[in-house]
């Protein structure tokens, strides 16, 4: 009934010259990180649905109240105000039982990126004049480019430095805060908190099936992947892996469009007529308005602290 | 008699106006009826819920719904559409096309929403199907934290919830275990006895006797082969060979009587239970 070749023991294949064993290439590694950023999510929720400060306060008082806080630091001067403020964001997370090493190296992640190419520049006294703290090193002579002067000596200034710090202060207490936010928050209750600033229903469901269907591709790539990996024996060239990729990317593509077509009708098919009706979000409580006059005050005491240290 | 729910006249359907799905099919459905549609792969059941759902309409022929043509125009305006989504309800065979918002909850409270059902109202309705269906607590998931099985439990709560008079259910039992595929049948008969029109598609012959009092059986032709009584339509061997649904020696349509020194014929799928792909990691 079946062939020859399908009866056979395949133990006889031989075994394989031990320079290709567990090489991993290009199309491996990108979809393993595929599959780590899904697991990344998956953190954040778990985190999202943990007992803690944050996490039982309305998405909406939350979005707005973190908004509030990131503006005041947006118009703080004084760098001990901008740094008690990124010490507040540390105090929040731990309220939030998020673990103070994990957050601190995933704020500190993004800050190097966003801050490296301002900061640099506006330690020295090209770009920040003002009294040297530390001299770079010297030149022959002075330069003019039009508005520009460029001074003999190369040093770093002391209101340099100041701009360095309230530079980076501020950034990592805003990304800290956006990051506290995103932890502490479903996804879903996210979006919907959208509402109050006015975001459109309808924009909002597209958001959410956006995301919800670039996990379900990146779900298949990796499916599509690993049913390939089970039937490889040996792995290829790169320019053989990379067609497939290409081949498959472009599977993806059709794909992509036929769901979003089926999914149209799989709205229609419930009622849907272009125009979206969703639930009213549950009730703003006591415990929210608390939270809103805390961080009222911090944000008000802060900024006239701020204002007393640097009064200009 | 009563008026029929449903009454298709010569409707053919092609894909892309080249591919055939469904061929010259004349069929009227009662309402309270619970019918099943029998066909192998391809033979166009999928295409025929979807026409009777009003997502996609005949190249030829004409359906009437509720005594009304069914066409695009119609389900354009609101009064009919309105009529039309609050009674029929389809529970599409692949979930991830049915669960499209975020959350599991938003998903069931959808389609009572896009009625403008009253929100107490679509809060019970949410709560209830949750809890008839026992996945209270996967209310607050997304669905891409589902299992295949549990997705196709929210696909299909999230039909229920619209209460629909007429469901269309594309191979429901897919994908189940034993126990949610026995829990589906008592909820099919259940909801026949509550007076609703059932019509499921197939190709698990031991199926049809449980969930339905009339079989209708579509051949690879994609016309109607044969319309009956689960009896007739399953003691019919010759039929159910021809459809492709059964192979000539499975005598027992219960069981799978297959022996290995009797299947000469080219046809015949190897089943290997525990396939070998996986043990090579
Ligand atoms: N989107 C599409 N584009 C083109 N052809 C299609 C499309 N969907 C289905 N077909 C074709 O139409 C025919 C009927 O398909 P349909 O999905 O209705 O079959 P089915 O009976 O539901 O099969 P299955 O048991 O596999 O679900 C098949 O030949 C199929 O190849
Ligand atoms: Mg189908």
């Amino acid at each position: 009934m079946i062939p020859d070749w399908l009866a056979q023991d395949s133990s006889s294949v031989p075994l394989p010259a031990p320079s290709n064993w567990g090489r991993s290439g290009f199309v491996e590694k990108t979809i393993d990180n595929a599959a780590h950023f899904l697991k990344d999510t998956m953190v954040n929720e778990t985190v999202a649905r943990r007992n803690g400060l944050l996490q039982a306060i309305d998405p909406r008082v939350k979005l707005i109240t973190v908004l509030a806080i990131i503006v005041s630091v947006s118009i703080m001067r004084s760098p001990i105000i901008i740094w008690g403020i990124y010490g507040f964001t540390l105090l929040l997370a731990v309220a939030s039982s998020i673990s103070l090493m994990f957050f601190i190296k995933r704020v500190w992640l993004f800050i190097p990126l966003f801050s490296a190419f301002i900061v640099i520049p506006a330690l020295f006294n090209v770009v920040t004049p003002g009294d040297p703290v530390w001299t770079a090193f010297h030149l022959a002579h002075s330069y003019d480019f039009g508005p520009y002067h460029i001074p003999d000596t190369i040093t770093v200034t002391r209101q340099g430095v100041l701009t360095a710090v309230t530079f980076i202060g501020r950034v990592s207490a805003s990304v800290s805060l956006a990051v506290l936010l995103t932890l502490t928050t479903l996804w879903n209750d996210l979006l919907q908190a959208l509402r109050v600033l006015k975001v459109p229903r309808i924009f909002i469901l597209i958001l959410g099936m956006t995301y919800r269907y670039i996990i379900l591709l990146v779900h298949t790539v990796y499916d599509i992947h690993v049913a390939r990996k089970s039937r490889t024996l040996h792995y290829g060239p790169t320019g053989s892996e990379q067609r497939w990729v290409a081949s498959r990317m472009g599977y993806l593509l059709k794909k992509t469009y036929m769901i979003s077509q089926d999914v149209h009708n799989a709205m229609l098919s419930r009622g849907f007529s272009g125009d979206v009706r969703t639930l009213t979000p549950s009730r703003i409580q006591g415990y929210d308005y608390a939270w809103c006059i805390f961080v009222l005050f911090i944000c008000v005491f802060s900024i006239v602290l701020d204002r007393t240290l640097v009064p200009w | 008699m009563k008026k029929p729910i449903f009454d298709l006249s010569a409707v053919s359907y092609r894909y892309h106006t080249a591919i055939p799905a469904i061929e010259g099919i004349s069929i009227s459905i009662q309402p309270g009826e619970s019918l099943a549609i029998l066909g192998a792969n391809g033979s166009g059941k999928s295409t025929l819920l979807h026409l009777l759902d009003g997502l996609i309409f005949p190249n030829s022929g004409t359906i009437t719904a509720f005594g009304k043509i069914l066409t695009e125009d119609k389900l354009e305006t609101e009064d009919f559409r309105h009529f039309f989504r609050s009674r029929v309800g389809f529970v599409f065979q692949n979930p991830d096309i049915q669960l499209f918002c975020s959350k599991v909850y938003d998903e069931i409270a959808f389609g009572p929403l896009q009625l403008g059902l009253p929100e107490r109202e679509v809060v019970k309705r949410v709560d209830d199907v949750l809890d008839m269906l026992g996945i209270s607590s996967l209310k607050d998931r997304t669905p891409n934290q589902l299992s295949g099985g549990e997705k196709k439990r929210v696909a299909i709560a999230s039909v229920l919830s619209l209460n629909p008079m007429v469901l269309l259910m594309d191979e429901p039992t897919s994908s189940l275990d034993m126990r949610t595929r026995h829990w589906l049948i008592v909820l099919i008969s259940e909801l026949t006895k509550a007076g609703k029109t059932i019509i499921t598609t197939t190709h698990d012959i031991s199926l049809v006797k449980q969930i339905s009092s009339r079989v209708i059986v579509l051949g690879e032709d994609h016309r109607v082969l044969a319309d009956g009584t689960p009896h007739e339509i399953i003691s019919d061997h010759e039929l159910l060979h021809r459809a492709n649904i059964i192979h000539e020696h499975e005598t027992d349509t219960f069981g799978y009587t297959r022996k290995p020194e009797d299947l000469p014929n080219e046809k015949k799928i190897i089943g290997f239970p525990h396939s070998s792909a996986n043990k090579n990691e």
